[in-house]
């Protein structure tokens, strides 16, 4: 009962996470250049510490262009239909610089936090 | 690439899962377009064609929880077994429907389940909807006929349903019927394709159940398909469903009940559902009704009387007056069975009012093929005989009876009765009511001969039955009838004979030949001749005739007559041999004319008929009122279902420009009040009406009136539109009341008609005389219609007087005379005639159309005398 319960809240914890951490990889992604949408999605599909699906990625794209974060466009293609290419936007140069510059701030935060952390307080926890 | 149901239905779910968890955050057409387009540029490279449910959900990683959550059925999805939506939901009810059409089983035990090409059709989509559903299911269909199917199912099972619970009743009878006789399948057909619609929805429900959207969509079709269905079923079936709650309703024991369903039938004014109901057979165990009439018919049948009463009430109409309701699939699978006489109305085969007082309902398949009137106008004794000879035809494979009801000319009687028997003619007998009316029911009814009977019904009214109109083929009958000119209004003038009831369809392209001569010109607004734009008369050596082709519409119109303005002054004095003489009695008769003035009416009640069948005629009656003029003391009331007064005519005419006048209504409770103000006043009663052609129960209040009254109130009774009448033929007997008054333009006839009275007009009347030579030689001589006619108005003053029944029959039947006491009947052979004790009149004594000129009058002294001699020589009496 108990590690099934912290399993369902771990699994509550890594939606929320990820769901702020997917925008700013697909934000990175795109931070390169335009890019041809199956291919980005199959490229952080790939990505094995992210586990998203397609399915999961094309909302975020769109919501993602409603933002203003990116833009889309149609070009045709010869070998079928015409294919969308999603680039950055300036607005998502600014928002992604600013997801680094926090993520990066949280992380030397947390860093910081497990070096302040006596050894002894871990070892009482444990015993309790 | 081509999707397959299933992989757009997961699609689908799926963008639609994703837009529930966030609903404003992304486009949800865009989401979907793009995973699309993804998901086939995946699947294109692996080289598949068709996309699958499997493989988008394979691709969309449906399995992922923390993202898609799916809700979970509530119910474990139902099996599909398309061999039970086969054998119950597709074969069954096609079956049933197939066996319904062509043999009629049902609608022949219990109730018709299909009464018209509609029902067909809704019980057609029920099959067709399920093998369309099982297809879907199957993955045959595409993803639209998937839809329309679900809709369509919707549609289908509100069909089967109502279709299942009308059935429901009789499963149980089902199973000992396939034991005992083999029969007894449709209600399991019907029950079971019911069962399989509801089946069908609920895997409609439950199908897909992973795919919520699909799901929500297809329970919205069939939602939708389900109302549709509701609607129209009730635009097949509310018609005749507010018929028959108002036929229930109309013919309650409680009054007030009675007048909110005379009231729901005259706003709805269902004609049809109510004609149904009169024409419908009374017998068996249902009378083969639709499947609303069954419904209602469970709790209290309304009888055919019933049904009739109440459509005179609505309609203000008789329900003969128009032809059964087409039966629908019903008339089709009798004319393709070839079984062409089991027609609507007398689908047992029996006509239930053969040989009896009632013309009935319309027979199918009997028609008058040919109509002709003869007619002769003798402007010196302004007397007219008129001839009518009608062929009826019968199409249907039974023998029927022909029976009408004929309008005479004012004052006029029916003088000769002729029947064709194998193309001979055959003479008429005269004798009592009672012996005639025997006669015939015997030899028509019961021996299935060929007899011929003429009755009167009421003032210038008759009744004319022939029986057999044999199966294919056609009996020919003729009669004849004597009648004064107008010595009112118009004199000078003959009505022309027209039928008021009859119970057989005109055939088609009929018109009635008319041949009217006269030595003295004669004229008619009928229409022209057939060949062409001629003279109103023409003049030949041999007088005058006018010959015309009518259509039915114009016989029956109040211009259906003939002026001849020669007789408009008939000569002072005229004589006749009188064949009628009774043996060793003198032989010649001489009438004298005499005028006398009426006393003047100073006070007068208008009675205005409120039915519908005046409503046509509502703006003449409304100009007519207002052309009368004020100073007289002239009061209107209006007859409906309660007695309106509507004041002096000028009033009265206001009251009526906004009065619409729907239905029809027992005139009595007016006509009683208005005899009542007129006894109190010294005044009379003029009755402005149409047709009543139900008796209508209470008849006696105004008989009593005119039995008891201590003075005779006059009452007029004006028949606006001809039609058959039982008020006016109640009041037959009673010598206070004056029929015979026609009115061809209601706005200028009604004023003269009221000013005549208020100034008591100038009548012509005539005294007889009997003697043993001959009268004067300046006297002129004249045909024996004159001798006829004056029996006719000494039968009529002992009717009138209560005199002696016997004696008086015996004096009509020797004058050879249909009156109140005396018919006249045509049978097949002497041997008949015989045992009934009945004397045909013979050929050389009965009424003929003379030719013109009129013989010489030495020439028809020597032919009367001649048939004189032969009457005398028959020394026993018919009576």
């Amino acid at each position: 009962m108990h590690s099934s319960g912290v399993a369902g809240a771990f699994e509550n914890w890594t939606v929320q996470a990820r769901k702020g951490i997917l925008e700013m990889a697909v934000l990175t992604a795109l931070a390169g250049g335009e890019r041809y949408g199956y291919e980005l999605v199959k490229s952080l599909v790939a990505v094995p510490g992210l586990t998203v699906t397609e399915g999961t990625l094309y909302p975020l794209l769109s919501r993602l262009r409603q933002l203003g974060w990116i833009e889309s466009r149609l070009v045709e293609s010869s070998e079928g239909p015409a294919r969308k290419y999603y680039t950055l936007t300036s607005d998502g140069r600014d928002a992604l610089a600013l997801m680094k510059t926090y993520f990066t701030g949280v992380t030397g935060a947390l860093e910081q936090l497990q070096a302040a952390v006596p050894k002894t307080t871990n070892r009482k926890r444990k015993t309790s | 690439m081509k999707w397959t149901e299933d992989a757009e239905a997961a699609l689908d779910s799926y963008v639609e899962s994703r837009h529930r968890e966030e609903p404003e955050g992304f486009d949800r057409d865009e989401v979907r377009s793009d995973l699309r387009a993804h998901i086939e540029e995946e699947l294109t490279g692996e080289g598949t064609e068709i996309v699958m449910s499997e493989a988008v959900g394979k691709i969309l990683g449906v399995a992922e929880a923390d993202v898609v959550k799916v809700a979970t059925p509530e119910k474990t999805p139902l099996k599909l077994r398309p061999r039970l939506i086969w054998i119950f939901g597709i074969i069954a009810p096609l079956v049933v429907l197939l066996l319904e059409i062509f043999t009629g089983f049902c609608a022949g035990v219990f109730f018709d389940p299909l009464p018209s090409i509609w029902h067909v059709a809704a019980v057609g989509l029920v099959p067709i909807s399920h093998w369309l559903l099982l297809r879907g299911f199957q993955g045959k269909g595409s993803r639209r006929a998937m839809r329309i199917a679900v809709f369509l199912q919707g549609v289908a099972v509100v069909i089967a349903v109502y279709y299942m619970l009308l059935f429901l009743p009789l499963l149980p009878f089902s199973v000992p019927a396939i034991l005992a006789w083999g029969a007894g399948f449709l209600p399991i057909g019907v029950v079971g394709c019911g069962w399989i619609a509801l089946r069908n929805c609920s895997l409609v429900k439950r199908s897909n159940r992973e795919n919520i959207p699909a799901v929500q969509l297809r329970k919205r079709l069939l939602l939708g398909g389900a109302i549709a269905g509701l609607l129209g079923l009730a635009a097949i079936e509310l018609p005749k469903i507010l018929g028959q709650v108002g036929l229930n309703m109309a013919v309650s024991e409680n009054d007030d009940t009675k007048a909110g369903g005379l009231s729901l039938l005259r706003s709805f004014q269902p004609e049809e559902s109510l004609r149904r109901a009169c024409y419908m057979p009374n017998r068996g165990w249902t009378g083969g009704k639709d499947t609303v009439g069954w419904i209602f018919s469970i709790g209290r049948r309304v009888s055919n009387d019933e049904a009739r009463e109440v459509y005179y009430r609505v309609t203000g109409d008789s329900f003969n007056a128009h032809p059964a309701p087409s039966g629908g699939l019903s008339s089709w699978r009798s004319k393709s069975t070839a079984f062409d006489d089991v027609l609507f109305e007398t689908r047992d085969g029996f006509d239930d009012d053969l040989g009896g007082d009632n013309v009935g309902v319309r027979i199918a398949g009997l028609t008058m093929g040919e109509s002709r009137i003869d007619a002769h106008i003798d402007p010196v004794s302004a007397l007219a005989y008129q001839e009518w000879t009608m062929v009826f035809r019968n199409a249907s494979s039974r023998a029927r009876e022909a029976r009408m009801q004929v309008l005479l000319p004012p004052l006029g009687v029916v003088s000769r009765l002729t029947l064709w028997v194998d193309g001979e003619e055959r003479e008429a007998a005269f004798s009592t009511v009672s012996r005639v009316k025997q006669a015939y029911q015997s030899i028509a009814v019961r021996e299935r001969r060929d007899p011929v009977l003429v009755n009167v019904t009421g003032p210038d009214r008759i009744m004319v039955q022939c029986f057999p109109v044999p199966s294919k083929g056609e009996i020919k009958i003729r009669f004849g009838i004597t009648a004064p000119l107008d010595r009112g209004a118009h004199p000078g003038r003959l009505h022309l004979p027209s039928l008021i009831e009859r119970n057989f369809s005109l055939g088609s392209g009929l018109f009635h030949s008319l041949w009217v001569q006269s030595p003295d010109p004669l004229f008619s607004p009928l229409g022209r001749s057939a060949e062409g734009d001629i003279e109103a008369d023409q003049r030949s050596c041999d007088g005058h005739h006018l010959r015309r082709r009518l259509n039915h519409k114009e016989l029956q119109a109040t211009t259906a007559y003939v002026d001849c303005p020669g007789a408009s002054e008939p000569a002072t004095k005229v004589a006749c041999i009188n064949p009628f003489a009774a043996s060793g009695e003198t032989a010649w008769l001489t009438r004298e004319r005499i005028s006398s003035r009426r006393a003047p009416v100073t006070a007068l009640t208008i009675v205005v008929d409120g039915s519908s069948a005046i409503e046509p005629l509502r703006g003449q009656v409304i100009e007519a009122l207002r052309a009368i003029p004020e100073p007289n003391e002239i009061e209107v009331l209006l007859a409906t279902d309660t007695l309106i007064e509507l004041g002096r005519p000028s009033r009265a005419a206001n009251a009526l420009r906004y009065k619409k006048f729907v239905g029809g209504f027992d005139s009595r409770p007016a006509l009683a009040e208005a005899l009542d103000r007129a006894a109190r006043k010294r005044g009379a009663v003029v009755w402005l009406h149409g047709p009543h052609p139900v008796t209508l129960p209470g008849g006696e209040s105004l008989a009593q009136f005119f039995d008891r009254s201590p003075r005779p109130v006059p009452l007029y009774a004006i028949s606006l539109v001809p039609g058959p009448d039982r008020l006016l033929e109640s009041l037959y007997r009673e010598t206070a009341v004056h029929p015979g008054e026609r009115f061809e333009e209601i706005a200028h006839d009604l004023p003269a008609f009221v000013a005549r009275l208020g100034s008591g007009d100038q009548t012509t009347d005539y005294t007889y005389t009997e003697a043993a030579s001959s009268s004067e030689d300046a006297t002129p001589k004249v045909w024996d219609q004159l001798a006829r006619y004056h029996g006719y108005e000494q039968v009529m003053e002992s009717f009138y007087n209560g005199g002696s029944t016997t004696g008086t029959a015996e004096l009509a039947a020797n004058h050879q005379l249909v009156t109140p006491f005396s018919g006249a009947v045509v049978l097949e052979t002497m041997e008949q005639f015989k045992r009934f004790g009945l004397d045909p009149a013979d050929p050389s004594t009965v009424a003929v159309i003379p030719s013109v000129p009129e013989p010489s009058s030495a020439l028809l002294i020597f032919l009367s005398a001649f048939a004189f001699m032969i009457r005398r020589r028959r020394s026993h009496s018919s009576i």
